[in-house]
């Protein structure tokens, strides 16, 4: 069993013990001082007695000693009888024989001889006198005679029992008082309790309580004035001020965080309001160029996009980054194919690698498995944005993402990504601040390269967020390894992987009546313009509430609903249109929202008021080509080249076909042969003067309404540039070469001329292509 | 009757013989040498007036008449003896008017036969005295000494010390075989 220390005990414990161990220790120590002097006293007064009788008997005995009368001797000392605590008397001549005895009567055999045995030790006085204290008497012995004539010696030897009755009492009392004692102490140690530990108990369970209950409004009572009071003021005051503090932290909090939540809504709520306008920049430019645009027309158009398209960008790190200082980014759990999107990544930035003639190349370690569950379009944002990196700062040689296992346990894989460059490299003491915000190597780097600044501090966030760390390795001038880290678990191969096939084949064309609900003019044209190009009936609805009674009226096969509107939002409109369906009992319309929110909880809002699926702005045909793909399959029609009764149809599907299909240039890099020359380059170097030279052909077939010739040159056209993604030439080829071969082609002079016309942007494309590379 | 007479007679006649024999034993040498003693230390016990010393420290006389039974014996235990800061003197007389000057007389019992004479001469002076001799209280004297089976004892007569003028501690009335 272990006690508790002394220290560690509670304060009314202590004081308590204090006080009953000083009180019983003082009356310890004044009971044995009393019995001290009380046993002292006692035997002294009983030697005086004794003694006082001893000296009576010897003068008694004195005459007879000295007149050798042994019986008057017998007979004063038998009048000891009359002291029952005298034992025995011995009267001795002076030559130390004995003359006279005297016995108790009622003495045992044992006593006696206990008596004889101590007789011994005492001495023959002979001068004064002198006593001895033995267990059970005291003898005491004295001379007979005058002084200088000593006639003999009295011995007398008395019992203790009266000693030992007084001890036994005093025991008794000492017991009372120790009692006595104990019951005082406690008493007054249960008022000291009330006076001193008490409130001391009293305050540490106010602090226990404030401290548990995190409640800084309790006080302590204030009973006294001494020193505890001014603890308990202190104590109090304290609590006062932490109050006090609180509740300015409070206010403090509340307006950092409403500041917060103003910026947030802010960032929100600019994105959305430019990302209105942008869609209308970037919707309108791409349909412009749809359009019949002469060259120069076209470039500038095309600059417009892609100017466009990088303010986006610009826009959307800006997001993402205030969406991570948030802690509002969430990372998606899907399935991937890691080589895939490294693939991807590369090819998407092959172009910028061929425009400045460096190498880009992608090495996956055969250990690496194929897939994984995590968030692949994080993980090409931080591959796109290292590589981007990489391509800026590096003028010549060659660009390399290698990817390696660095551990595997159990289910989950430890990735490691590095992009290896040639360029500029980072003065090491620069390589730390890197990953921080807004922070390129020097300020100049910015003037200088472009960007934000804030690529590498979204890679580094998003990297942290996927449970890896990110650095930088470099020699200033030889070029720079950045390097990160991840744990993806790895998918089971039983888990169905998306085909890419599928979702890549979209049909082109889509037969559907669509109603697009939105306020603004601008996405409005934007809308209708993508949609129509897709082959759509649009109509169009200013906000919600006509929305929700047009949709009322007429069937749709989908409905485009914005989300802000004046009047009634998309989420009111969603929900009277879901209601009347339900009221109708028919089958509920896909809804698709169109948001410039590019926050998480739009979605879930989206969602739960009905809506199926949402797009954000701005979008581009390919988005929602995607979108009605997936929501209204039936209405989809996959035929490039499908004949249309329609002119204006046929019309509007060349010119919805885009100019140069990137993909299949890109996809001849799979079969690019390092350290050989680019073949795209070859291939479109070859294509430039053959096409021209087919053109010709072409109108001199048409002057002459060489149907043969004409389908002929057309056919050949067709495959050379359908094969370097030039579909929409190719298309007009394509009917031409049909038309062709039935000898009814109609106004070969205009099919011609819109040949021209495509070719020569599709020229000027691959030119720029080759001049940028 | 006359058997019970002849007892009491028979009885006496024992006794006498007995009391004779016994004063014959205290006669004897070493019963003079307790007798010696014990006459030294009666001075302790004996209050004489005032008048009869000259000064505070003047010696108690002890005075042997006649026939001295002593010898040297007296002189050495007086030698050392001191009576209440008295000293000892031993003296030794045959003129009976010669007694005035002692504090003690002793008469030996051959000297019974002077005992009115010894008085006579005395005339009241306060002087203690004491002998060994069977009817020696009879005659006037205050301590006798007896033998008492093998011990020395002595018998005090209250009357005759008083007469005297003497006072005699009761300490010493205590150890006396009979007084009278």
């Amino acid at each position: 069993m272990t006690f508790p220390h002394f220290r560690d005990l509670s304060i009314h414990v202590k004081l308590t013990g204090i006080i009953i161990f000083s009180c019983l220790l003082v009356s310890l120590l004044a009971s044995g001082f009393f019995i001290g002097r009380e046993i002292i006293s006692f035997r002294r007064s009983v030697i005086v007695d004794l003694s006082g009788l001893a000296k009576v008997l010897a003068i008694n005995c004195t005459a007879p000693l000295e007149f050798m009368d042994s019986e008057t001797a017998d007979e004063i000392l038998s009048s000891l009888s009359a002291r029952p605590h005298i034992l025995q008397a011995l009267l001795f001549t002076a030559d130390g024989e004995k003359f006279s005895q005297y016995r108790k009567p009622s003495l045992s055999f044992e006593e006696t001889e206990e008596l004889r045995r101590h007789l011994k030790e005492t001495k023959m006085e002979t001068e004064g006198e002198t006593h001895h204290f033995h267990k059970n008497h005291i003898a005491l012995s004295v001379f007979v005679g005058e002084p200088g004539k000593t006639i003999g010696t009295l011995i007398l030897q008395t019992d203790q029992d009266e000693f030992h009755d007084i001890l036994t009492r005093l025991i008794y009392i000492i017991g009372g008082i120790f009692a006595v004692t104990l019951l005082l102490s406690s008493l007054l140690s249960s008022l000291l309790n009330r006076v001193v530990s008490r409130p001391i108990l009293e305050l540490a369970e106010t602090m226990e309580r404030v401290r548990k209950e995190k409640n800084y409004s309790i006080r302590a009572t204030e009973n006294s004035r001494d020193e505890l009071g001014v603890l308990v003021k202190g104590i109090n005051s304290t609590l006062d001020d932490i109050e006090k503090r609180d509740e300015q932290l409070l206010v403090a909090k509340k307006t950092a965080e409403d500041a917060n939540m103003a910026k947030s809504q802010f960032l929100a709520q600019m994105s959305h309001e430019i990302r209105t306008p942008m869609n209308g920049i970037l919707g309108i430019a791409s349909l412009l160029l749809n359009t019949s645009l002469n060259e120069k027309q076209f470039q500038f158009v095309h600059i417009i996009r892609n100017s466009g398209e990088s303010l986006l960008n610009l826009i959307n790190d800006i997001l993402d980054f205030s969406k991570i200082e948030a802690g509002k980014l969430e990372l998606e759990l899907i399935q991937f194919d890691l080589r895939e999107v490294a693939e991807e990544t590369v090819a998407l930035l092959s172009e910028r690698a061929n425009e400045k003639d460096i190498d880009l190349a992608c090495f996956i370690h055969s250990e690496v498995p194929a897939h994984f569950k995590g968030d692949p379009g994080r993980l090409r944002q931080i591959i796109m944005n290292l590589l981007a990196n990489a391509l800026k700062f590096t003028n010549r040689g060659e660009v390399a993402l290698h990817v390696s296992l660095k551990k595997l346990e159990g289910e989950t894989a430890h990735l490691r990504f590095e992009v290896h460059d040639t360029g500029i490299g980072i003065n090491p003491s620069k390589q730390k601040e890197i990953f921080s915000a807004f922070s390129q190597a020097d300020g100049s780097t910015t003037r200088q390269f472009g960007g934000t600044g804030l690529g590498l501090a979204i890679c580094h966030q998003l990297v942290n967020l996927m449970g890896g760390q990110i650095g930088v390795e470099s020699v200033e001038g030889q070029g720079s390894l950045f390097w990160f880290t991840t744990v993806f678990p790895i998918a089971s191969l039983s888990e169905s992987i998306p085909d890419r096939q599928q979702q890549v084949v979209i049909p082109l064309q889509f037969d559907a009546v669509i109603l697009v609900t939105e306020d603004n003019l601008t996405n409005q044209i934007v809308a209708q313009g993508l949609l129509e190009h897709l082959g759509c009936r649009i109509d169009l609805a200013d906000n919600g509430r006509i929305a929700a009674a047009t949709a009322m009226k007429k069937r749709y096969d989908l409905i485009f609903m914005d989300c802000q509107m004046p009047i009634m939002d998309g989420y009111e409109a969603t929900r009277k249109i879901r209601q009347a369906e339900q009221q109708a009992g028919i089958e509920p319309t896909p809804i698709i929202a169109l948001t410039a929110h590019a926050m998480k909880g739009d979605r879930e809002r989206c969602l739960a008021v009905g809506m199926n699926d949402f797009i954000t702005k701005p979008f581009n045909e390919q988005q929602l080509a995607g979108i009605l793909a997936k929501w209204i399959p039936d209405t989809g029609r996959n035929k490039l080249a499908e004949q249309r009764p329609n002119l204006a149809t046929e019309e509007d599907t060349k010119s919805r076909l885009s100019h140069i299909d990137e993909n299949i240039l890109d996809s001849f890099r799979q079969i690019q042969q390092p350290g050989k020359a680019d073949i795209r380059k070859k291939l479109i170097s070859a294509y430039l003067p053959s096409s021209v030279k087919i053109l010709l052909e072409l109108q001199q077939a048409a002057e002459k309404n060489d149907s043969e010739k004409l389908w002929q040159a057309a056919h050949t056209l067709k495959s050379s540039s359908a094969s370097l993604g030039a579909h929409r030439l190719a298309s007009l080829c394509h009917e031409l070469e049909v038309s062709g071969r039935e000898k009814r082609v109609n106004d070969p002079m205009k099919r011609v001329l819109e040949i021209e016309t495509e070719l020569k942007i599709v020229i000027a494309q691959f030119e720029q292509m080759l001049v940028n590379s | 009757m006359v058997h019970k007479i002849f007892i009491s007679f028979f009885v006496f006649i024992l006794l006498q013989a007995s009391t004779i024999a016994a004063y014959d034993e205290l006669q004897s040498s070493r019963a003079m040498e307790i007798q010696a003693a014990f006459l030294i230390k009666f001075s302790s016990y004996v209050k004489w007036p005032e008048e009869v010393f000259s000064d505070p420290e003047a010696p108690i006389t002890i005075a042997i008449f006649g026939r001295d039974p002593f010898g040297s014996t007296v002189d050495n235990i007086a030698r050392t003896f001191n009576a209440n800061g008295r000293k000892i003197e031993v003296r030794r007389f045959t003129d009976p008017q010669a007694v005035r000057q002692s504090h003690i007389l002793f008469i030996p019992a051959s000297e019974i036969e002077r005992m009115d004479e010894i008085i006579a001469a005395l005339s009241g002076r306060p002087v203690l005295l004491v002998g060994n001799s069977l009817e020696f209280l009879n005659h006037s004297g205050s301590i006798n000494f007896v033998m008492v089976g093998k011990k020395i004892r002595f018998n005090i007569s209250r009357t005759n010390y008083q007469k005297m003028g003497l006072v005699i501690s009761s300490k010493l009335l205590s150890v006396a075989h009979q007084i009278q």
